[in-house]
């Protein structure tokens, strides 16, 4: 199992030690919610996706040598919200994380998103 | 001095129709060279369509599944780097080209951008591919007022919002000369005056630093906020 699997398959199973595990530690890391974010608050807010939702999957992931980019379809309770991500990898850790979620459906099916912080 | 490459993408022959105008009106100005990359099953119909407008795909791309384009794209562009991407509307080969233009951190220009009919019921829909892409683009090129208050309530820059008007009426004026050159086509929509292109053209322009941003689409009175509504100044 490559880095950035390992690292899906982490947050997606709500482990958050496996997610530092494999960040480096000055990772950088930006997100279109709006709310600011470092490495632990995006540790924090996949977990709390992870937990909330009734099913995360894969639905598109392309790997080059430097990194990954994935789309996750994010399935809650009352409706199914997507989400791009775009991971590079350095020196055998993950060095940059971009999401881009699909803010209406975010707010409208991932409410506590916002609220936990 | 070689112009610099826009890379158009399409994956039926409404896009096609509709991106038209912006590559000519590029070719015209002279400051951008437009790529059209032609997407999935539909490329003897796009070809046909853009041979209308003596125009031809420079990259076709047997691909249509979103993972295969995304690769397929990434590959090219690693290559061949474009200085911006345009897409048009909420289809799943402009959601590929959003993200695949987004993961090399190349510019994202959406082309009628922001048409919404409050569609949830699966992350698979239209729409839902046109709010990713929202996400993604660096310019929202919207064909009437509605869509760029649907864009801003998405938490979408105004600034980064122009009302351009509809590139297929612009189509249409293109054809309809060629074909009929003595007929005059009028239509009663105050958001095609024949110009969409253009606006879209320099837009991507001023985007890219090589023009000003062109004058925002004169709204007219009966939409009751004309004010509030000119956006892209």
């Amino acid at each position: 199992m490559d880095l950035v699997e390992f690292y899906t398959g982490s947050w997606i199973g709500a482990d958050r030690d496996g997610v530092r595990r494999v960040l480096a530690p000055d990772v950088e890391v930006d997100w279109n919610l709006d709310a600011p974010v470092d490495d632990e608050e995006l540790v924090q807010s996949l977990h709390r996706i992870a937990v909330f939702a009734d099913s995360v999957t894969v639905v598109s992931r392309v790997s080059r040598a430097d990194g990954a980019a994935h789309v996750y379809d994010l399935a809650a309770p009352f409706g199914t919200a997507r989400m791009a991500e775009f991971v590079s990898v350095h020196n055998g850790r993950i060095a940059e994380i971009r999401q881009v979620y699909d803010l209406v459906a975010i707010d409208r099916f991932f409410p506590a998103l916002y609220d936990c912080q | 001095m070689s112009r610099i490459e826009v890379q158009l993408i399409g994956g039926t022959g409404t896009e096609a129709v509709k991106l038209a105008p912006v590559a000519l009106a590029m070719r015209a100005a002279g400051l951008l060279a437009p790529q059209f990359t032609v997407v999935g099953e539909h490329f003897r119909v796009i070809t046909r369509a853009l041979a209308a407008f003596d125009l031809a795909p420079g990259v076709t791309i047997d691909a249509d599944p979103l993972t295969d384009l995304i690769r397929r794209l990434d590959m090219i562009w690693t290559e061949r780097r474009p200085a911006a991407v345009m897409v048009h509307g909420d289809s799943r080969t402009s959601l590929a080209a959003a993200l695949a233009a987004a993961w090399r951190k190349i510019p994202v220009v959406h082309l009628y951008a922001g048409l919404r009919e409050d569609e949830f019921e699966t992350p698979a829909t239209d729409e839902a591919n046109g709010r990713l892409i929202a996400q993604v683009a660096t310019l929202h090129l919207v064909p009437v007022p509605l869509a760029a208050m649907n864009l801003i309530d998405e938490g979408v820059a105004a600034r980064s919002v122009l009302i351009t008007g509809d590139t297929g009426f612009d189509a249409a004026l293109v054809i309809a000369s060629r074909r009929l050159p003595s007929s005059r086509v009028t239509t009663a929509n105050p958001y095609a005056d024949g110009l969409a292109g253009q606006r879209a053209a320099q837009a991507v322009a001023a985007l890219l630093g090589l023009a000003d941003q062109p004058a925002p689409m004169p709204i007219p009175s009966f939409t009751g906020a004309a004010g509030a509504m000119r956006f892209g100044a």
